[in-house]
C-alpha cells in the first residue's frame, strides 16, 4: 500500500460528493453581507411600525394639544352668552360647545340650514341694548322688548347671522324673514341659551 | 444540451455527443489534468482521451452524473500519464520499461489480492469521506480528487491558508489512524 494507492482510491469516492466539492461555495463575507441586509430589513420592518406609531402619537399629541388650545382660545375669547334680557345690561356666561352646536341645530330647525353650517359656529347671544358689543348691528337695532333675546351666531370665517327670539316667532336680523315658532321651540332655545 | 441529452447521444452512436461533451465539459476536464499534470499538451491530450473513453463507456455504461464521470476518467488518465513520465524521468528510459517486464513475472495471485485490497481501501477511503464535516469533506476532496492548489482552495472557500492547511493536516490524521484500524497501512 501506497500514496499512489491511495490517490487512486480517492478517484473511486461517490460521484455526488465529487460533485458537491466544486459546487459553488458563498464566501463568508458574501453570508455576512446578506445577514447583514437580512437583519437590516428586519429591524426595518419591526422597528418602522413602531417608529410611526411614535410619530404619529407625537402628532396627535401635538394636534389634541392645539386643539385644545384652539378650544380653550375659542372658549374663553368668543364663547358666551349674555342671558339678561334687554331691560339691563346683566352678566356674560359662558356656553359649551355641546351647547353651541345645540343652539346652532335649534336654529337650522327652524330658518332651514345655512350656509355656514358645519358645527363651528360660536353662539353669542347678547342683550339687544348692549350696543358698546362688537357684534352689535345696527340693522338689528330695532331693540328687543322685555323678554327677548337677540342670538348671534359667528362662523368662524368671521361672518355674522343675528336672531331675535321671542316667544312666538324667530327673526332672522340679517334678511328679515320671521319663522313662527312653538312655545316648545322656544323653550328649547331659551334653556339652551339658558344652561 | 443537457446531460441526459448527451448521454442519449452516446447511445445512438451520434458522434455530435462528443463535440457536445467537450463544449460543455471541456474547460472542466482540463482543469482536472492540469491539476494532475501541469503540462498543456499533456492536459490537452489527457481531455481528448477521455472523450474516446467516453465514447467507449458509453453504452453500455449509463453515468448518473456526466460531469464527475467524465473527471474521473480524465483523473486516471492524467494519473496514469504522470506515472508513465515520471517513471520514464527516474529509470532514465530502459529501467522503466525493465520494471513493467518484470511486474509480469509476479503471480496472478497477487494480482488478484492487489485488485481486492484496492477494492477494500476504495470502500473504506469512500466510508471516510462520507463521514468527513461537510467543510473538510470539500476541502479534502479539492486537494485529493481534484488536486486543487491550496491558494486555490483558500480562494475557493475563503479560507485562510494556514486554516486549509490544518484541515487538511487533521483529516489525514485521522484517515493514517482509520487505515492502521483496517489494517491496510
Amino acid at each position: 500500500m501506497n500514496s499512489m494507492d491511495i490517490l487512486d482510491a480517492i478517484g473511486a469516492i461517490d460521484d455526488i460528493l465529487i460533485k458537491r466539492a466544486k459546487e459553488k461555495q458563498k464566501s463568508h463575507h458574501a453570508i455576512w453581507t446578506a445577514v447583514g441586509t437580512l437583519a437590516a430589513c428586519f429591524m426595518l420592518i419591526i422597528m418602522l411600525p413602531m417608529a410611526l406609531n411614535v410619530f404619529r402619537g407625537a402628532s396627535d399629541s401635538a394636534n389634541q394639544s392645539a386643539d385644545k388650545a384652539e378650544a380653550e382660545e375659542m372658549y374663553f375669547d368668543y364663547v358666551y352668552v349674555r342671558i339678561d334680557v334687554a331691560s339691563s345690561t346683566g352678566e356674560w356666561s359662558f356656553v359649551e360647545f355641546d351647547s353651541l352646536k345645540a343652539i346652532h341645530e335649534a336654529i337650522d330647525s327652524i330658518t332651514g340650514p345655512s350656509e355656514k353650517e358645519d358645527g363651528n359656529d360660536h353662539v353669542q347671544q347678547e342683550a339687544a341694548k348692549d350696543e358698546s358689543s362688537p357684534l352689535y348691528s345696527a340693522d338689528s337695532a330695532s331693540k328687543p322688548k322685555k323678554g327677548e333675546y337677540t342670538i348671534t351666531l359667528r362662523h368662524h370665517d368671521g361672518s355674522i347671522r343675528e336672531y331675535r327670539l321671542t316667544e312666538t316667532t324667530l327673526i332672522d336680523l340679517t334678511t328679515r324673514e320671521s319663522f313662527s315658532i312653538t312655545k316648545e321651540q322656544a323653550e328649547h332655545l331659551l334653556s339652551l341659551i339658558k344652561k | 444540451m443537457d446531460d441526459k441529452q448527451i448521454v442519449a447521444l452516446y447511445f445512438d452512436r451520434n458522434e455530435q455527443a462528443i463535440a457536445e461533451t467537450e463544449t460543455k465539459y471541456g474547460k472542466y476536464c482540463y482543469a482536472i489534468a492540469i491539476g494532475v499534470l501541469s503540462m498543456h499538451e499533456d492536459a490537452e491530450e489527457s481531455v481528448n482521451d477521455t472523450w474516446i473513453n467516453a465514447w467507449n463507456s458509453m453504452p453500455p455504461h449509463r453515468p448518473s452524473i456526466l460531469s464527475t464521470f467524465l473527471g474521473k476518467i480524465t483523473r486516471r488518465i492524467a494519473i496514469d500519464k504522470w506515472r508513465r513520465r515520471t517513471a520514464e524521468k527516474r529509470g532514465g528510459g530502459e529501467i522503466a520499461l525493465v520494471l513493467d517486464e518484470l511486474e509480469d513475472c509476479i503471480a496472478h495471485d497477487s494480482d488478484v489480492e492487489k485488485t481486492l485490497e484496492k477494492k477494500r481501501l476504495e470502500k473504506v477511503i469512500n466510508r471516510f469521506v462520507h463521514k468527513l464535516p461537510e467543510k473538510d469533506q470539500k476541502v479534502f476532496l479539492c486537494r485529493y480528487f481534484y488536486m486543487d492548489s491550496i491558494e486555490s482552495i483558500c480562494r475557493q472557500f475563503d479560507f485562510s491558508e494556514s486554516k486549509v492547511k490544518s484541515i487538511l493536516y487533521r483529516t489525514r490524521e485521522k484517515l493514517r489512524r482509520v487505515l492502521i484500524e483496517e489494517e491496510l497501512a
